[in-house]
């Protein structure tokens, strides 16, 4: 029976398939896995200044499986690195990014 | 009549020229209209001299490899001249004997054999067999040093050794057998038959073996055959490629042909490498921890037909000593480019908030661009801002709200579709205040602007404009004392080949302790933007083995320029780390020297 409610795709946070593209991820880039989401890389970036998404926000995106909002703010990195170099972490972000877009399919078709 | 022990020779000749053909006529097709046009462009007698000179030069004497070590260098140079001159003149040999100049192969190579029971008169004979033997002891001199390489190779100057796949140590077996073989085979031959030279020679007359073993000649010539014959069957699928690619490798590369998106171009560049290690010396990431990407892994892969593995791709500093110490100049970071390319082109950005509240900007005499890198040390900025405001400068700091990039992070990252977009978006931005110059301080955006922009308008790195405005006296510092050491950054050493200009701007407001430089040396900080998989721990390791090796015990300061190294060293070490803005900033301050206090001060003296 159809009530004529919808739900929104980004907004809907599926533990299990969250799990598994996170866990692709940081298989790949196992630095991702300590981010405290202390946002110094939000600070320090110059899109976040003007989108509102910086790296924190697509840890939290890629964590909550909100997968559509991830691919659109994934396209506005610019990869200059400025959030590796203030993360207290250590976190290797321009790799985590670059296989997000990769596993994502962030790309040209 | 032709003994059948000539036949796997034969065999594995003909297949490498049929294989070697075939790889050559598809790679020179695969060659783009862009490379056609330079290679139409540079074709002439200077170019051929010149390339034929450094054939001999590099292919053969190896003058390069002789700057690094002596004794790898002869270890090299004797394989390599030696085998061509024990063909050159085995060819000659078989000529002189046969009367006709086309001999087959064959003749000349198993020439002891052929010359059985032919008792030689006339020195000319005479002297061609002495001559074949001191050849034949010069290149089994050098493979002595390749075994000795093998254990041992700090004796020779390697600090880390290569290690080959199966396909290649198949290949290094056969031709390490290729030599002794020959020697025992003239040796049995010269036992049983009379002749041959110094060496040959007299081990044959000392070798006293009963008359019915003479089979065992034959056996070690069918041994020569086979080791000839098999090396040539791995020949084109091991690293020997190099031998005979080396030459066509030279000639494209004299031409000014680039390996940047043409594939052709590309494999002449890969198959030139000689997988001999000297890259892997040099290279930092040996101090990481973590060199799976290093120059001789990743191209010995890229001559493979499948893609190569990103770990490995992605693993690299660009900073571009490999190539300056490579024997024959193999464009490694060119290679890794069209990898990185074929990888992550296609993938889709999106860079439209840049104009998000666009401020307009005004007219400016110059153009200030900072680049991403001064917003995490603004100290430059502020330094820079300083030193205008002294001159009197019309100065505009073109991306002071606006976020944008050079784009140098996104070409290294492979994706040329979304660099283009950055490039045609940083282009418009600066050239929207109408400047007469660009000064950046950061040697990244500078090689990029000069590289990929084309400005009709002189972009200048700051230690540049520095100079200019201290020659033209429009600044005048006060003189320091600080013991100062300064460090080259990769983009604007190796990249730009601006070494002289920070240093003569140094060496007024500083002690500075390393005013001799060599181009093209000069340590990588580590915090490349190049490298995408070296973890934080590792690219700092890195710079805390550049620092040991810059600083001296009485150093007071670093000085760099480079905003990306000042803040890489900065996380390494306790050093102060100093732009040379900063430098020049802080000397504002101090009392300037003026011609007249040092009139006084000589005649006090």
């Amino acid at each position: 029976m159809e009530f004529g409610f919808n739900l929104h795709t980004d907004q809907l946070i599926d533990h299990d398939s969250a799990g598994k593209a996170y866990d692709e991820i940081v298989r790949k880039v196992p630095s991702l896995a300590t981010c405290i989401s202390c946002g110094s890389c939000m600070g320090s970036c110059m899109a976040a200044e003007k989108t509102g998404t910086g790296f924190r926000k697509l840890v939290t995106l890629l964590r909550n499986g909100a997968y559509d909002e991830l691919c659109r703010a994934l396209k506005y990195c610019q990869f200059c690195g400025k959030c590796w170099l203030v993360c207290p972490r250590g976190v290797n972000t321009r790799k985590a990014i670059l296989e997000m877009k990769s596993y994502f399919e962030v790309i040209k078709t | 009549m032709k003994p059948a022990f000539v036949i796997p020779f034969t065999t594995g000749v003909l297949f490498l020229f049929g294989a070697l053909s075939f790889m050559y006529v598809k790679w020179s097709g695969a060659i783009g209209w862009k490379n056609r046009v330079r290679l139409k462009n540079a074709v002439g007698f200077s170019w051929f001299f010149r390339s034929a000179a450094e054939v001999l030069r590099e292919s053969l004497l190896h003058f390069r490899i002789r700057k690094i070590n002596p004794r790898l260098w002869y270890m090299h140079m004797s394989l390599a001249f030696g085998w061509f001159l024990l063909i050159v003149v085995g060819h000659l040999e078989s000529v002189y004997h046969a009367g006709t100049f086309f001999t087959p192969p064959s003749h000349a190579i198993f020439f002891d054999y052929f010359s059985r029971g032919q008792e030689e008169t006339g020195w000319i004979a005479i002297t061609f067999n002495h001559l074949m033997d001191l050849l034949l002891l010069f290149i089994l001199s050098g493979l002595a040093l390749a075994v000795l390489k093998r254990f041992q190779s700090r004796r020779l100057g390697m600090k880390k050794k290569p290690r080959h796949q199966l396909i290649d140590r198949l290949a290094l077996a056969f031709l390490w057998l290729i030599f002794p073989a020959r020697l025992v085979a003239e040796v049995l031959n010269h036992s049983f038959y009379s002749g041959g030279g110094f060496m040959s020679g007299s081990l044959g007359s000392l070798l006293v073996l009963p008359e019915n073993y003479s089979f065992l000649s034959d056996v070690a010539w069918w041994i020569y055959s086979f080791s000839l014959g098999f090396f040539f069957i791995t020949f084109p699928f091991s690293r020997y490629m190099h031998i005979l690619t080396e030459v066509p490798h030279i000639f494209l590369k004299n031409a000014g042909t680039l390996v940047i998106a043409d594939e052709g171009i590309a494999q002449f560049h890969a198959h030139a490498c000689s997988s001999c290690g000297i890259c892997m010396n040099t290279c930092q990431l040996n101090d990481s921890g973590r060199a799976i990407g290093q120059s001789l892994n990743f191209v010995r892969n890229y001559r493979k037909p499948w893609p190569v593995k990103e770990e490995q791709t992605m693993n690299c500093l660009m900073c571009g000593r490999c190539r300056l110490n490579c024997p024959v100049q193999v464009d490694t970071a060119g290679l890794r480019m069209n990898e990185r390319i074929r990888h992550h082109n296609l993938m889709l950005s999106d860079y439209s908030y840049t104009e998000y509240n666009r401020q307009p900007l005004r007219h400016g005499k110059i153009a200030f661009y900072g680049g991403c890198m001064t917003r995490i040390t603004p100290s430059i900025t502020n330094a820079m801002m300083k030193i205008f405001s002294e001159c009197g400068e019309d100065v505009i700091w073109v991306d002071e709200y606006e976020p944008v990039c050079c784009g140098r992070p996104l070409y290294f990252s492979g994706q040329q579709l979304a660099f283009q977009e950055m490039v045609k978006r940083t282009r418009q931005r600066i050239l929207e205040s109408r400047p007469e110059m660009i000064v950046t301080p950061c040697p990244i955006c500078l090689h990029t602007f000069t590289q990929d922009y084309r400005f009709k308008i002189p972009v200048l790195h700051h230690s540049q404009y520095l100079l200019m405005m201290l020659e033209n006296g429009r600044i005048r510092p006060g003189k320091g004392t600080a013991r100062t050491v300064y460090h080259d950054p990769c983009e604007l050493g190796r990249g730009l080949w601006i070494y002289a200009e920070p240093r003569q701007l140094l060496a007024g407001l500083t002690s500075l302790q390393n005013p001799e430089f060599t181009e093209g040396e000069g340590l990588c900080c580590g915090g490349s933007v190049a490298d995408y998989e070296l973890e934080f721990a590792e690219k700092q390791h890195i710079a805390k083995k550049t620092l040991a090796d810059l600083i001296l015990p009485d150093t007071e300061q670093l000085a760099t320029s480079c905003p990306l190294c000042k803040k890489t060293f900065q996380m390494a070490g306790n050093i102060p780390v100093l732009d040379i803005a900063e430098i020049v900033s802080l000397a504002l301050d101090r009392e300037p020297v003026t011609t007249e206090n040092e009139v006084e001060a000589s005649i006090a003296r």
